[in-house]
């Protein structure tokens, strides 16, 4: 079923799509979609449409969801929406998005485990991306990479500062209970591919404030340079929240150790 | 640095029955050894993956209490202040005897 309008006329349909400022009195089934890009257009549909203007909303649907509403005033087409992206600069990009429905804002994404994903945060669940530092031991330094949005990946990146610890992590603590992987799509620059890694896929425990001693689970994601790569990470032992994201370890002679994350998602 | 075993399932061990292979890594530096023996350091995807086995939350219970010992054990050997006053005055009393 699709469902796409980008005109005037007689309007029988039983919502609208708005883009930003969130409106403060919406009716019932309004979608609001986070994104200060004027919207042009938008249809509904599970597939990818095939010849998108600039400016038009996509949002993807599903046959369940989190927020379903009756398409039409009159009759009935029932849509489950599961997710909304934007055409912006010749590419999809997702955006957050929420359905006023029974007096409230209701969240149009399904989540599915993901944290981040091609330039869209999730930070209704994740919060956003932080850098933090940890106590570290003698001879060690504390250094909080710079995060830098490259649109639909980004990257951490630390100094030249040898030994320099640092995170980047989820702001807020994400549930693993229930999920057993943890999966990051990754490219950068680290030391060597061990435990001792400069780039680590971790889930750290906030509560401790010891750069090693936080660490509840990690994967090495690679050695000197490396191309864009999948890395997991088992988590089925863990249940309760906790901060995800990367450890950095300026380690030896090799600094100014980087990673880009493109995807990072629980399954 | 502390070295571990692993055996055929990734699972480490603190001591080796002579059929696993060992590994220097600073993960587990503070670590008990009911604490470690509940992970796995797994290397069959040509990477690292240290994760907990067992329930994470058992082996959280295990470090608690193994620090809370260690924490008493220091209490109750601990030299008072007081004692190593006088041991010290009485260094320096000595070298002007």
């Amino acid at each position: 079923m699709i469902l796409n309008m980008s005109g005037g006329g007689s309007n029988p349909l039983n919502f609208k799509v708005v883009g930003n400022p969130q409106p403060e009195n919406p009716k019932g089934n309004t979608i609001w979609v986070n994104t200060d890009v004027s919207i042009t257009s938008w249809i509904f549909s599970a597939a990818e449409p095939e010849a998108p203007a600039e400016g038009m909303v996509w949002i993807t649907t599903g046959t369940s969801g989190t927020a379903e509403f009756n398409a039409l005033k009159k009759n009935g087409v029932m849509v489950y929406p599961i997710s909304a992206k934007q055409y912006v600069s010749g590419a999809w990009a997702y955006k957050d998005a929420k359905i006023y429905q029974s007096g409230e804002w209701v969240n149009l994404v399904e989540w599915k485990g993901e944290l981040y994903e091609a330039g869209f945060d999730w930070s209704h669940i994740t919060g956003g991306w932080v850098a933090e530092t940890r106590n570290v031991g003698d001879g060690y330094n504390k250094f909080a990479p710079a995060i830098t949005d490259n649109g639909t990946s980004i990257t951490a990146a630390m100094n030249n500062n040898y030994t320099g610890v640092g995170f980047m992590v989820t702001k807020n603590d994400i549930d693993l209970t229930g999920w057993n992987t943890l999966t990051v799509e990754i490219s950068g620059y680290a030391s060597v591919n061990d435990d001792n890694s400069g780039v680590a896929l971790a889930v750290i425990n906030r509560a401790s404030n010891d750069s090693n001693g936080c660490k509840v689970a990690q994967a090495s994601c690679g050695a000197n340079t490396f191309a864009k790569k999948t890395v997991t990470l088992n988590v089925a032992s863990l249940s309760g929240k906790y901060a995800i994201g990367l450890h950095m370890y300026n380690g030896g002679t090799t600094r100014n150790q980087s990673a880009t994350v493109y995807s990072m998602k629980l399954s | 640095m502390r070295t571990i075993y692993i055996d055929s399932d990734y699972k480490c061990h603190i001591t080796n029955d002579g059929t696993m292979t060992a590994v220097e890594t600073d993960f587990f530096d503070g670590k008990c050894d009911a604490f470690i023996e509940g992970y796995c350091y797994n290397t069959s995807k040509g990477y690292v993956q240290i994760y907990p086995w067992k329930n994470y939350n058992e082996l959280d219970a295990a470090q608690r209490e193994y620090e809370r010992q260690l924490l008493k054990d220091l209490q109750e050997n601990s030299i008072p202040i007081s004692e190593l006053e006088s041991a010290y005055q009485e260094g320096v009393n000595s070298a002007y005897d």
